[in-house]
């Protein structure tokens, strides 16, 4: 059973300036007088939404849209100002490329914590150490520490890590690529034969090839609120003429930034 | 649905989560030192010798008296205080992780907690050898010390509950936990004993930390702690614990937007 559902979901954030984040000036500030307004951003507004199992979402939209946040608040990582969020099964969250890798570590020793931070158990790891080792090519290098390692070895760590533990609902910001030619073409094998395993995907992208191959349905979000969401063809056409015309410079928008009461 | 019952229940169901991290904090820490772990007991026992030289004249008790309960109170000291001003960073320390995945507070506060059980585990085999030197003998009250610990280590857990949120949220609110430390230090009854001074014994009967150090020096010292600081042990640590749980049921919604 894998679902994802957000109803009705908003979410703002404070603009936490240098004043607000010092105990000695909020506290002699409160004495003084009143909360004084503070810069509230309106990530995402009123968003609703519902993915089953099966399907490949892709998320699409300019800079600072609120695709990233999305990702955040499904992945848990953040909490809904307003509505509701429902998951049910087990969410992975793979937003970059650090995974909690510590380059101070080699790469065996670096492979049991993003693991268990995925949720895995003992034979998991072992099987995900040699499945690796051997994935990676990093020869002697998975046994030196991270930080003497190229970027390519890095990405290619990172990308074994994140591709060797099935989930029921995957979140992932961008895509995890990287490498020589020859990697490419076996990322592509095992991420395939990876996401075959995974229920629901969702994906944060700018790459549209990829969205349109990969995904089943794709959701436009624009100034924190969903444009439009639908088959990945029709829906990228539209964004694409929308991008042409020059990102709606016209229309009317909501102000992505008000001024709260003080907290 | 996470909830705060479910963050504080990753402590079971995640552990070896804290528990890697922990140990590769402790690894790197002790990374660049020849002698290893122990690197850093050997300069606390250094110290402790250097300052029982000439403490236990100024103040006039025997050297080995004065060395071995120098030693003990050193070694809770570091431990407490380390658990203290480290709590508060247990949040600000994981930003870069906590932006791309998600670690529940009490999982981040058990990490710390693990780090500074296992350095002063090192650090009590150094000061063992410290207190056979002076002539100290492991006597009965010496049971009482796992209990003791347990009761510091959940002291600690709750501070560091009470205090990753609040300096997340408040960038400097890290030094004034600093700060406070270092004047907790000189008013605590460490360098000099209680017994010792004309302090009208109310101020140290109201220092949380002094019940705390009495959890695990007096019986390492060969005695059992009083009662009056076992109550007071068990209800700071109490407190801290509860005080912690609202923190963390406060914070935990917020923690991406503070980061």
């Amino acid at each position: 059973m894998a679902r994802v559902e957000l109803k009705n979901l908003s979410f703002d954030y404070p603009v936490l300036d240098v004043a607000d984040r010092s105990i000695k000036l909020t506290l002699a500030k409160r004495v003084q007088r009143g909360g004084s307004g503070r810069l509230l951003v309106h990530a995402l507004r009123n968003i609703n939404l519902t993915f089953e199992a099966g399907e490949r979402i892709g998320l699409i939209g300019s800079n600072g849209s609120g695709k990233s946040t999305l990702l955040r608040l499904i992945g848990g990582l953040a909490f809904p100002t307003s509505g509701e969020l429902i998951t049910e099964g087990k969410v992975t969250t793979i937003l970059d490329k650090s995974m909690g890798i510590n380059p101070e570590f080699s790469g065996a020793e670096n492979i049991e914590l993003p693991m268990r931070m995925m949720g895995a158990d003992t034979a998991m790891v072992a099987a995900a150490r040699e499945d690796i080792r051997a994935f990676a090519e990093l020869g002697d290098f998975f046994d030196l520490p991270v930080r003497r390692y190229s970027d390519g070895m890095r990405a290619r760590l990172a990308f074994g890590l994140a591709t060797s533990m099935p989930t029921d609902i995957l979140v992932l910001d961008e895509w995890l690529s990287a490498g020589d030619a020859n990697f490419v073409h076996k990322a592509e094998t095992r991420l395939t034969e990876f996401l075959e395993k995974i229920k629901i995907v969702v994906l944060a992208s700018h790459s549209l090839d990829l969205l349109e191959t990969v995904c089943t349905r794709v959701v436009w979000i624009e100034n924190g609120e969903i444009v439009n969401s639908g088959p990945p063809g029709a829906i990228i056409s539209a964004y694409l003429k929308w991008v042409e015309s020059g990102f709606g410079m016209k229309e009317k928008k909501a102000p992505l930034v008000s001024v709260a009461a003080g907290e | 649905m996470s909830t705060v019952w479910s963050d504080y229940g990753d402590l079971l169901d995640r552990w070896r989560v804290w528990w890697i991290m922990g140990m590769q904090d402790v690894r790197l820490r002790y990374r660049r030192s020849v002698l290893g772990p122990f690197w850093i007991s050997m300069s606390l026992a250094a110290m402790v010798i250097g300052i029982s030289l000439m403490y236990s004249q100024i103040f006039d008790i025997g050297f080995t008296t004065y060395l071995a309960y120098l030693a003990c109170g050193f070694l809770c000291w570091n431990f407490i205080s380390a658990m203290v001003i480290e709590g508060g960073q247990v949040l600000v320390d994981a930003e870069q992780i906590l932006k791309t995945a998600s670690l529940s507070i009490p999982v981040l506060v058990a990490r710390m907690v693990q780090r500074n059980v296992t350095i002063f585990m090192h650090n009590l085999l150094v000061i063992a050898v410290v207190l056979m030197f002076a002539g100290i003998r492991p006597e009965p009250a010496l049971l009482f010390l796992p209990v003791g610990l347990l009761i510091v280590i959940l002291a600690g857990f709750g501070f560091a509950t009470i205090l990753g949120p609040l300096c997340l949220r408040f960038r400097d609110a890290g030094q004034l936990v600093t700060s406070f430390t270092q004047i907790l230090f000189f008013v605590t009854p460490i360098l000099w004993m209680p017994s010792q001074g004309r302090l009208d014994s109310v101020w140290i009967d109201i220092n949380p930390v002094y019940h705390l150090i009495e959890m695990i020096r007096s019986p390492l010292l060969g005695e059992m702690p009083a009662l009056k600081n076992i109550l007071f042990a068990l209800g700071t640590t109490a407190a801290a614990l509860v005080a912690g749980w609202a923190s963390v049921a406060y914070a935990r919604r917020k923690i991406y937007i503070w980061l």
